[in-house]
């Protein structure tokens, strides 16, 4: 036990000068509550991932170049270049989503146990600008990838800002460094992606951290056991002494088995999903750029679809900052009495709807608007079934729906885009006059194409749509013509006879 | 066991987890998550699969997956593409038909080719599909259309003694009705919005090589007369000149009204 002595020499050599020591032994080594379990992991777990973020993110930052010409080349070049470059980007894509995942969970593991009363009221403010703290590094970190999806941000950013009265302008310019999206944008975002945020959130961490060893970790929450101001200090005090284990090694063990287990399957993750993005460039000249943002902020993404155009000044802008200041204010509203969530229905209620708006949007957003698929219009043929049999004129149309990249977001024959309903049997839903009008006024989710088609064009469209009754595609195609209203009422091909026989039967119905 | 031995362990243990943990996936650089190469490698558009990628990439949307049964002009025809200039080839390729739907896929394009793989890929396509269809079709008339030297009204009385059986100027024979519709009616080539949308050259590929692919003759016939029986005889460019300009004239028979106006050809 010789060496062991000298350790401690050292150490205290070490306290003796700066006293950190002692620091760091208090924080180890104080009493924490038996009762605090594994519900207890998932604040460390999301240190355990921003650590990664820290590392992964200065090596990454040795070789991203931040310039609009460059950024997106030099991610190619870290991706194929960089041994193992790919990993670590894969590592802070997926580390960035993980960390988001725990930190929500741990909110709702202290909101469920309120523990944000009394007298911990601080450490959760701390924890919600953390929050958004970590929301932003989020937010700006997809913006670094500079392909088509960034765009998405700055676009939701900008018409953010745009809509704010008076000084919209002006904020806009702010946010991109100029009235459009620029080489500024990117490194003005990249300053805050990198060092702002970051430096933030470190300092917010120690606060929070602080904060927390203060007040002492909480125990479960027990019915019949409100807290009062009066007597709550010194009640935790007394049970902790009594009952309560060292944090180091009794409790850490258990957030460092967690932390080890979440550290391998990020790196499984990582290995076997990749790098996220980055995604196709953005292209000014097609007209179906949909940009779309990580599965994070899905949510957000549905909610800019679906609300109506005449509310979504006022929810944009009021909404977010009501939100953020309920949060934060929530230990204020209610600092004392009862933890135990069965003893708050109401808190479990309002949680239980939020998680599943925010799960429900996340699904919308996922599902709805399927991204379009670029290369249909020159990769993807007409179905031989929907060439046979068509005058010329239709044959023109059948061209035309290549060539106005129709199907990027509209399949026939089972494939093709899935943004808009499949084609296959779109004469049984509109006529001639629908057709035409659907075309060249778009609606929903699809461009107009009014002035961008001639009339012959229209017409030789709309002949060759009119063909698609939904008859000449045996129901072969998985999902062609299955999942469509009034399929049933079609006649049913037998898919396994010849051709010509099928077209027969088709046509003397 | 004395409790700085127990912390010194643990770290120690930990250190060691987490180095290997993270330096384990680096022996292996075959992980499913390794990003494929970017951009992807080349692969020559004259060797059958290469060219055979760029046709799918490329082409088949509007000609077809393999070169044949497609809402365009059939590609699979050696014929065809022995009588194509090959720099001519090359330059619709790369730069597209002008005011038609026909893309350029060189160049400016978003995405484009380099000359250099536009060229290989003419090879390749006439590598691959130089031997396909059958001969003669085109009795040896030459690929270019010459403009405007035909007889319109020659090309009319050629049109409705050998083609407008199969191409009746009405309603396309409506399947619905017909029970048993023959498959080689094929509707109306006289309809003026048809005609707007496709150029002469266009009219003049598809007589001459006609194809084959959805019954219609090429040059060499056989054609249809009015009563519905086959007519036998063969086109030469002469007659082909005519039938385009025939054909060609009818793009203005429809009065021009302000929705009419149009970029088409
Ligand atoms: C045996 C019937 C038949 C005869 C005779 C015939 N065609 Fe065709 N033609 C077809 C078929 C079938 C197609 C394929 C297009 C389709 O199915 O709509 C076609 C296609 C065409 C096309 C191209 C349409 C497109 O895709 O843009 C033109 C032009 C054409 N015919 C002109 C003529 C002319 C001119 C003649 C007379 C010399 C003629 N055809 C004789 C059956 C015929
Ligand atoms: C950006 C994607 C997009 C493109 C490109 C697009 N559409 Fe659409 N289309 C949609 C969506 C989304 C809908 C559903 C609209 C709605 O909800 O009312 C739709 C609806 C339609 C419908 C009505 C279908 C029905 O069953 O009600 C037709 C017909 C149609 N599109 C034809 C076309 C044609 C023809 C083109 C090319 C000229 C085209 N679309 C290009 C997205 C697109
Ligand atoms: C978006 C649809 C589309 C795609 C994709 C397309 N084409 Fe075309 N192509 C057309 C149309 C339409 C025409 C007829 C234009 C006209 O009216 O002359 C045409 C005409 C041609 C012609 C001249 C035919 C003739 O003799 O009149 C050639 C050769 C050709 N295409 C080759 C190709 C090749 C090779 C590719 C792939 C690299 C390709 N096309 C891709 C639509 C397309």
């Amino acid at each position: 036990m010789k060496q062991e002595g000298n350790v401690r020499k050292s150490l205290d050599w070490v306290d003796d000068r700066t006293g950190l020591v002692s620091v760091a032994e208090h924080a180890m080594f104080h009493k924490v509550p038996r009762s605090a379990k594994w519900w207890y992991v998932f604040g460390s777990a999301t240190l355990m991932f921003f650590m990664v973020q820290l590392v992964t993110g200065i090596l990454l930052t040795t070789i991203y170049v931040p310039s609009a010409a460059e950024a997106y080349q030099s991610l190619i070049y870290i991706d194929q270049r960089i041994p193992m470059g790919w990993m670590i980007r894969a590592l802070h894509g997926w580390s960035s989503n993980a960390m988001c995942v725990m930190m929500l969970i741990h909110m709702t593991q202290v909101f469920l146990h309120g523990t944000y009363k009394f007298p911990r009221e601080l450490t959760w403010v701390a924890g919600v600008f953390l929050c958004l703290t970590t929301l932003g590094l989020a937010f700006t970190g997809q913006i670094m990838r500079w392909d088509a999806n960034a765009y998405w941000g700055l676009g939701i950013g900008a018409a953010i800002v745009d809509r704010v009265p008076f000084a919209g302008n002006w904020l806009r310019s702010v946010v991109l460094g100029g009235p459009d999206i620029s080489g500024a944008t990117l490194s003005r975002f990249f300053a805050l992606h990198v060092f702002i945020l970051p430096g933030t959130l470190i300092g917010l961490i120690g606060v929070h951290l602080i904060l927390v060893l203060k007040g002492g970790i909480s125990e479960m929450p027990k019915v019949g056991q409100p807290i009062e101001r009066e007597t709550y200090r010194e009640d935790y005090e007394k049970r902790v002494k009594k009952t309560g284990v060292p944090f180091f090694p009794d409790a850490a063990r258990r957030d460092m088995v967690f932390c080890g287990a979440a550290l391998i399957a990020l790196i499984g993750i990582a290995s076997w999903y990749g790098p996220i993005g980055p995604g196709p460039l953005p292209d000014p000249q097609s007209i179906e750029v949909a940009p779309r943002p990580d599965t994070l902020f899905l949510w957000l993404f549905a909610v800019l679809a679906l609300l109506p155009p005449q509310t979504e000044t006022f929810l944009i802008l009021v909404g977010p900052p009501v939100a953020i200041a309920l949060l934060a204010a929530l230990p204020f509203l209610s600092p004392t009495g009862e933890r135990a969530p069965s003893r708050r229905p109401l808190s479990v209620i309002i949680l239980c709807i939020i998680v599943t708006a925010l799960l429900v949007l996340t699904w919308l957003g996922i599902g709805s608007p399927w991204s379009p698929v670029m290369k249909a219009w020159t990769s993807i043929p007409t179905p031989v079934e929907y060439v046979r049999h068509r005058s010329p004129l239709e044959l023109q149309g059948a061209i035309q729906l290549q060539y106005a990249q129709c199907r990027n977001c509209h399949s026939i024959g089972g494939e093709g885009g899935k943004r808009g309903p499949a084609l296959d049997d779109v004469a049984t839903r509109l006529s001639w006059d629908q057709l035409v009008r659907q075309i060249q006024q778009g609606g929903g989710n699809m461009p107009a194409y009014g002035k961008n088609l001639s009339s012959a064009e229209t017409q030789a469209l709309v002949a060759f749509l009119s063909t698609l009754d939904g008859g000449d595609l045996p129901a072969t195609i998985p999902g062609a013509m299955e999942m469509q209203p009034g399929r049933d009422e079609s006649p049913t091909v037998d898919p396994t006879a010849p051709l010509d026989e099928a077209d027969a039967s088709v046509a003397s119905r | 066991m004395s409790r700085m031995t127990r912390i010194t362990r643990t770290i120690a243990a930990s250190a060691l987890l987490t180095v290997l943990a993270g330096t384990a996936p680096s022996g292996c650089d075959r992980l499913p998550g390794k990003p494929p190469p970017y951009p992807p490698p080349v692969v020559l558009a004259s060797t059958p699969a290469g060219f055979q990628a760029t046709w799918t990439d490329r082409c088949s949307g509007c000609h077809g997956a393999d070169g044949a049964l497609g809402a365009g002009l059939p590609m699979r025809n050696g014929e065809y593409l022995r009588a194509v200039p090959e720099d001519t080839m090359f330059s619709i390729i790369r730069d597209g038909i002008p005011s038609s739907r026909m893309p350029g896929f060189g160049g400016d394009a978003i995405g484009g080719l380099d000359d250099e793989v536009i060229r290989s890929f003419v090879q390749g396509m006439r590598s691959a599909w130089g031997d396909a269809g059958a001969k003669g079709v085109s009795q040896g008339i030459p690929w270019k259309v010459d403009a405007g030297d035909g007889d319109p009204t020659r090309g009319a009385r050629l049109f409705a003694a050998k083609c407008a059986s199969c191409h009746p100027s009405d309603e396309p024979a409506d399947r619905a009705v017909d029970p048993d519709p023959d498959p080689l009616v094929a509707g109306s080539v006289t309809d003026p919005f048809y005609l707007r949308l496709v150029s002469d050259q266009h009219l003049h590929s598809n007589i001459v090589f006609g194809r084959a692919d959805l019954g219609m003759p090429g040059a060499t016939g056989p054609f249809r007369g009015p009563d519905g029986r086959t007519v036998e005889g063969t086109l030469d460019a002469g007659d082909v000149a005519d039938l385009v300009a025939y054909l060609g004239a009818g793009r203005s028979s429809l009065p021009s009204g302000p929705e009419v106006k149009d970029g088409a050809p």
